[in-house]
């Protein structure tokens, strides 16, 4: 699976929620977004369920920034 | 529990903050009002009945306010929690507490004890009712994230407050109560740094990060001043020792200087470098908490005993300098924000068909930058000449009172301009 990466952290609310829905609006099925974020985007979550997508997201201690990961398929 | 989905179905509509953010710069308008007629003789006591008249306008009308108006949308957002009935609640809460908080600066203003009656029926269940209800909601949504513990810890010292104001606002209302002027330092203490300050801190480790792109607080930075402050908090009120309020006063300073300190840093390393309104509003905040610690440990240090300046000016700073700062920068960013959620919502929720980007305005385009840059100099020109009025007397209360009133006015009018925003947007939508 191909793999586009996204990073949101510099920007400010709402930005983020827009930058990745404007993403997700053209990515194929057969890749996956990855998005990095400082905060865990809980608006998101539904938002992605409502429209069908798969994702998991991870918290990176090292770097303190949550790691969302979003595709079609099965993460 | 499925958080996710609790966040956005328990959002309240528009109109549920709005009325509160909204009723914010009306109390503004009333503060400066009675700065305007009492402004002489305010300044010389924290006891006269116009400093707690306007004392009350600003921790209740204005600052309470903003805080509920903005808890309301927050705790299904951010915290996973939600208000049961939460439309129905919060016109009732907004209801309560307005027509409360009125009553009872009418009441220092007249003297009449019924209106301190009626204020003390409208204001307990008002806030009594709130504060329980984001325990309670916090609690059973089971979210353990530091914003909503240290809410929760103000929520706590919300009640505190209310329960000590309560009690002396009986002694007001009731002839055959006395009134218990000893509680007022304990009610001042769990209002000020319990409720207001406790709270700004816990929700600051979310909304600065988020809304002016500063890096994030140390870890548990802020839940721990919290606590910090909650044990203090406790450790004063129980023992009520010369050397343990000396102590607590001089912790408590030094833990607003660390966190006024800490904040400024944050700010001055922002992602995004453009000028911000908000981002000024917080800087002279924080200078201001950084005025109002270094007040207290003056006092405790060097001995001056809080003199009739010193209380004023303590308070001047901690309620009109700090917290009015914060809340007034905050606003510019919740409004908009809201108006964009709001607009947004039916495509988030998948009511209405993806792509459809064009139903909500720029968040930046919401209210025009040049009339917030405006509000924020007449807010600053105000607090200078609070404090020049302070310190020279006189003839600096009427200016102060003057622009005062200007900025609030112009912050209604700000807030209104975000309304007139959405309604189009709406309309546009409706006939699409």
């Amino acid at each position: 699976m191909k793999t586009r990466h996204l990073d949101v952290q510099g920007l400010e609310a709402p930005e983020p929620l827009d930058c990745i829905l404007a993403e997700l609006e053209t990515l194929p099925d057969d890749t996956r977004l990855i998005v990095r974020h400082w905060r865990e985007p809980l608006l998101l979550y539904p938002l992605l369920e409502a429209q069908g997508w798969q994702y998991q997201t991870v918290y990176d201690e090292q770097a303190r920034n949550y790691q969302i990961t979003i595709c079609r398929a099965e993460v | 529990m499925n958080l996710s989905v609790l966040s956005l179905e328990n959002a309240p509509r528009f109109g549920a903050p709005l009325r509160f953010f909204a009723s914010v710069p009306v109390f503004g308008m009333l503060a400066a009002l009675i700065l305007f007629m009492d402004g002489d003789q305010l300044l010389q006591s924290r006891w006269h009945p116009a400093t707690l008249a306007i004392t009350h306008a600003f921790t209740l009308g204005y600052i309470a306010m903003g805080m509920l108006g903005a808890l309301l949308q927050m705790l299904p957002v951010v915290m996973g929690a939600s208000l049961p009935r939460v439309e129905g609640s919060a016109t009732l809460m907004h209801l309560l507490l307005a027509a409360g908080t009125l009553s009872l600066i009418a009441g220092f203003l007249t003297n009449l004890t019924s209106l301190f009656a009626v204020a003390l029926l409208l204001l307990v269940p008002g806030l009594g009712v709130f504060a329980l209800a984001v325990v309670i909601a916090i609690w059973r949504a089971g979210t353990a994230g530091a914003t909503a513990r240290a809410v929760q810890m103000a929520a706590l010292a919300l009640l505190v407050t209310l329960a000590l104001g309560a009690w002396l606002v009986s002694g007001y209302a009731f002839e055959a109560l006395q009134i218990e002027r000893s509680l007022t330092d304990y009610h001042a203490a769990w209002g000020v740094i319990g409720w207001i300050l406790m709270l700004i801190i816990g929700v600051s480790a979310q909304v600065i990060p988020m809304f002016l792109t500063t890096p994030a607080y140390p870890d548990a930075f802020n839940l721990r001043l919290v606590y910090l402050l909650m044990l203090l908090l406790i450790a004063v009120s129980l023992f009520s020792f010369a050397a343990v309020t000396r102590t607590v006063t001089v912790l408590v300073a030094a833990l607003m200087i660390l966190y006024a300190a800490v904040t400024l840093y944050l700010l001055a390393r922002r992602r995004r470098k453009r000028f911000d309104v908000t981002d000024r509003f917080w800087r002279l905040g924080m200078l201001c908490l950084t005025g109002a610690g270094g007040v207290l440990l003056y006092d405790v240090l060097v001995g001056a005993q809080m003199d009739r300046d010193l209380a004023v000016l303590y308070g001047l700073l901690l309620l009109a300098g700090f917290a009015v700062s914060l809340i007034n920068g905050m606003l510019y960013k919740i409004v908009p924000f809201l108006v964009w959620l709001n607009l947004r919502l039916p495509v988030l929720k998948g009511q209405v068909p993806a792509g459809t980007r064009l139903y909500a305005p720029n968040i930046h385009e919401v209210i025009p930058a040049r009339l917030m840059q405006v509000q924020f100099w007449l807010h600053t020109g105000s607090l200078l000449l609070l404090l020049a009025a302070l310190l020279a007397r006189g003839h600096w209360i009427d200016a102060a009172a003057i622009l005062l009133l200007l900025s609030n006015l112009l912050l209604l009018i700000n807030l209104l301009k975000a309304v007139h925003v959405y309604s189009t947007y709406c309309k546009a939508r409706d006939h699409r």
